[in-house]
């Protein structure tokens, strides 16, 4: 049984529909990533998860129930927002204190774990800290809890690389501990890193879901070749896309499905260089922004 | 000069809203008193009701000469728009130069390549811009209304001296701006100013007016427009130019976003459990401001009792009005009519707590209400934790008032007034103080943007319960006052039917505010 289902579900204000049959699936101990551009509906999607709005058509269950009908399901996730507003009077540690009094959460050798890991100052008033350090005072409370499934909207937009690895490790904990977690990112090596399956939202409609690997058909493969020849034919073909010059070498992007048709074409060239990178997140990512450019 | 444009596009519906308010209102204050007391006879009473300590305490002093409409219309506005225009500016100039420096607007301005100073003196430039239009229109439509007793430069020195008056508390709101941390210290800090400046010439004003003149709403009294336009009285307001240079000096002096005085680093962690005792951290020094300013309002009108007997006794329209029948007793009659303005006063500290829930909705109330035992914190169980906790403010804060005038009254001899009426008061009032906190909860509960209503209604019963009768409103306004209703209450003692009605509709009111409330979107961002 997935732990979230998000079934046909829209949010209209007025007139503007700002997410249109949105469907998702989250099983237990799977992470899921999110991705979009800002204002494509991600936050509007995570926003009726968490009951914070009304859904327009639809329904959402977490751990089987109707966040529309039983508020229960709150006790069961865990989220953290992309900018965070705390307390300003408030020290960090009252704030994580205070959360957890809330979620009901005792384990204070926990709290002080992630304290040191995430190296924050907890005695400071909040009104005090930097961006990155209301971030981590959120990312402790959250990890402080025993929910099912954890939701992070754009968690490390804040912090330093080192406490964006800190954050990674983290979540694969959570994920070793059979805990599930939405994650929502604009970093998308992130989500390649950590995300199981992904959704990509455009225009409030999901355009694309599946596990990365599944994707590849939207894909193109990188590739980087070098002649004595002329290859600048090459640059003709129709399944040759984003072509730059390097001094003698060509760095460009070839779809998926036409590999076989493009190795053929390279045959009849003396290559004298080729690499080749994988497909990345970023260019299923592109391809689906740019079309609509 | 860009940066300007940008400042007027982001301030203008907020200026004009409260510039259009504040010269209407004083406008038409001139105009009805130019129809209502155009009879010598009737305005020689309303200086005698207007010269007795509690009055005095209230709006000033009244001037020595011919108490022309003119000069009338001048002691019945002058210390209130002095203190609503004050706010004003300290709004503004808070917004302009603290808030945007707490959100980082100031640095990227900065780094955009507009230097300090340029900056600084565009700052002053907002404060010099957004006090033009007040000066002009209220000067114009004085003009046009022309009550009698005033000439063209008797509203150009009026207004020149509400105009400086603003000007001083935006000056000095970028002064504090400059030592401060934090824009919600230096609004704390400024309003204080304002109003402990206001209660303390109300108390000096009556034991001896030479030491209000510390007070910059004394300048106000004694520059006597509409009389003797004694302008030298304006000289004073030039401190604003110290507080200019004092706000220039420091801002240039310390890092942006920062302070000279700054807040301890590190803090002993409290034990904050619950949704309660987190509002209370957040509010205790909002109620105990209030607490001490209702305090010594009571303490500042008791101070004058002993006179007030005396000075009541030889008062023409107390004296008419028992003859008629219509009081039995003019102090008592006159505790009355203070304790409804402190009711209002009162009201404050519940209505603020209120507001706090906005900000809470908007910042907070998403992130901290997902992920919790609902059982612990919920949507409605927060809203209910304000109202409870508005409440208990508000009417505590009336208490306060209520103990420390009858402590007062146990030093005059044979005082009317036993404990028990105040009690009767501060349930008889309490009931209009929780009706506006049920009001607001039903503006709260329709929407986010509605709970800004409830301070033109506030300012409503403020108008009426303050200056209805003098200028003579009609009763069909009078009678949307809920105070109205419950009469005198020292003179007429409780209402208990009105009492129980006020109460009844305050209760549906919240509920059906918290009702709404759980059925609407949150506020985000």
């Amino acid at each position: 049984m997935p732990i979230l289902e998000i079934k046909e579900v829209t949010k209209n204000y007025g007139d503007f529909t700002a997410v249109e049959d949105v469907s998702m699936a989250i099983e237990p101990g799977e992470v899921y990533g999110f991705i979009g551009p800002n204002g494509a509906g991600k936050s509007t999607t995570i926003r009726m998860i968490i009951g914070a709005i009304g859904i327009t058509k639809g329904q959402i269950f977490v751990d089987d129930m109707d966040v529309s009908k039983d508020k229960k399901y709150l006790s069961k996730i865990s989220y953290v927002p992309g900018d965070v507003s705390l307390w300003p009077n408030l020290t960090g540690m009252e704030v994580i204190n205070f959360l957890m009094a809330a979620r009901g959460y005792k384990d204070t050798k926990r709290r002080d774990e992630l304290i040191e890991t995430f190296r924050l100052d907890p005695h400071k008033k909040s009104k005090t800290y930097s961006k990155g350090n209301r971030q981590k005072v959120a990312l402790i409370s959250a990890f402080c809890s025993d929910a099912e499934l954890y939701i992070f909207d754009e968690p490390t937009s804040g912090l330093d690389p080192l406490m964006e690895h800190t954050f990674h490790e983290e979540v694969k904990r959570l994920k070793q501990e059979g805990k599930s977690v939405l994650l929502s990112s604009h970093i998308l090596s992130e989500v390649e890193k950590l995300a199981d399956r992904i959704s990509i939202i455009k225009d409030g409609k999901i355009v694309e879901s599946g596990r990365f690997s599944e994707l590849s058909h939207i894909t193109r493969m990188k590739y980087i070749i070098e002649s004595n020849e002329d290859i600048s034919p090459i640059k003709q073909l129709d399944y040759v896309h984003n072509v730059e010059e390097e001094g003698k070498q060509l760095h460009l992007l070839v779809d998926n499905e036409s590999i076989p048709d493009f190795l053929n074409e390279l045959k009849t060239y003396k290559i004298t260089h080729l690499e080749t990178e994988p497909a990345k997140l970023e260019d299923i990512f592109l391809r689906f922004y740019e079309a609509s450019r | 000069m860009n940066y300007i444009r940008l400042q007027i596009k982001a301030l203008w519906l907020k200026v004009s809203i409260w510039v259009g308010s504040l010269s209407i209102l004083t406008i038409l204050i001139a105009f009805m008193i130019g129809e209502l007391y155009s009879n010598p006879f009737e305005r020689m009473n309303m200086r005698m009701a207007m010269d007795s300590p509690a009055m005095v305490a209230m709006a000033g002093p009244i001037p020595p000469g011919d108490f022309t409409e003119a000069a009338l219309f001048m002691v019945v506005t002058v210390l209130f728009l002095g203190l609503a225009y004050g706010l004003f500016n300290i709004l503004i100039a808070n917004q302009v130069v603290k808030h945007e420096e707490n959100e980082g607007l100031t640095e990227l301005l900065i780094a955009s390549g507009i230097g300090r100073k340029a900056l600084f003196v565009n700052h002053v430039m907002v404060g010099i811009l957004i006090n033009i239009p007040f000066f002009i229109i209220t000067i114009l439509g004085l003009t046009l209304v022309n009550v009698n007793g005033s000439e063209f430069i008797d509203h150009v020195v009026f207004i020149s001296a509400i105009t400086l008056f603003g000007l001083l508390f935006y000056a000095l709101t970028m002064a504090i701006g400059a030592f401060v941390t934090t824009s919600d210290m230096t609004f704390g800090i400024a309003l204080s100013v304002l109003i402990g400046m206001y209660l303390y010439r109300a108390i000096t004003d009556v034991v001896d007016i030479s030491y209000s003149v510390v007070s910059p709403y004394h300048w106000l009294s004694r520059l006597d427009a509409y009389g003797g336009n004694n302008i030298e009285w304006l000289i004073p307001f030039s401190i604003l130019i110290i507080f200019f240079a004092i706000a220039y000096f420091v801002t240039l002096k310390r890092d942006v976003g920062d302070g000279i005085i700054h807040p301890k680093v590190t803090h002993r962690s409290r034990n904050i459990s619950s949704y309660p005792k987190l509002l209370f951290t957040q509010s205790r020094m909002l109620i105990i401001a209030w607490f001490v300013a209702l305090i010594v309002t009571g303490l500042s009108y008791g101070s004058v009792l002993e006179d007030i007997e005396e000075i009541m006794a030889n008062n023409f329209i107390m004296n008419a009005a028992v003859q008629a029948g219509q009081i039995d007793n003019p102090v008592l009659f006159f505790i009355s009519m203070i304790s409804i303005i402190t009711a209002i006063i009162s009201m404050f500290p519940g209505l603020m707590i209120m507001g706090k829930l906005l900000k809470e909705e908007r910042l907070r109330l998403e992130w901290m209400s997902a992920g919790v035992d609902i059982k612990r914190i919920n949507p409605t169980r927060i809203i209910i934790t304000h109202i409870i906790f508005a409440i208990v403010a508000s009417i505590a804060a009336h208490a306060l008032y209520a103990i420390s005038l009858y402590s007062m009254t146990l030093l005059v001899e044979d005082f009317p007034t036993e404990p028990i009426d105040y009690v009767y008061a501060l349930i008889s009032e309490g009931s209009v103080i929780v009706l506006m906190i049920g009001l607001v909860t039903l503006f709260y509960g329709i929407s986010y943007k509605m709970f800004k209503l409830i301070w033109p209604v506030i300012a409503f019963l403020f108008i009426i319960s303050y200056v209805g009768t003098i200028l003579q409103f009609p009763d069909w306004l009078l009678n949307v006052s809920p105070f109205h209703h419950l009469g005198h209450i020292f003179v007429d003692g409780p209402m208990w039917n009105v009492i129980v009605i006020l109460y009844a509709t305050a209760l549906i009111l919240m509920i059906i505010g918290v009702m709404l409330y759980r059925r609407r979107d949150i506020q985000n961002g």
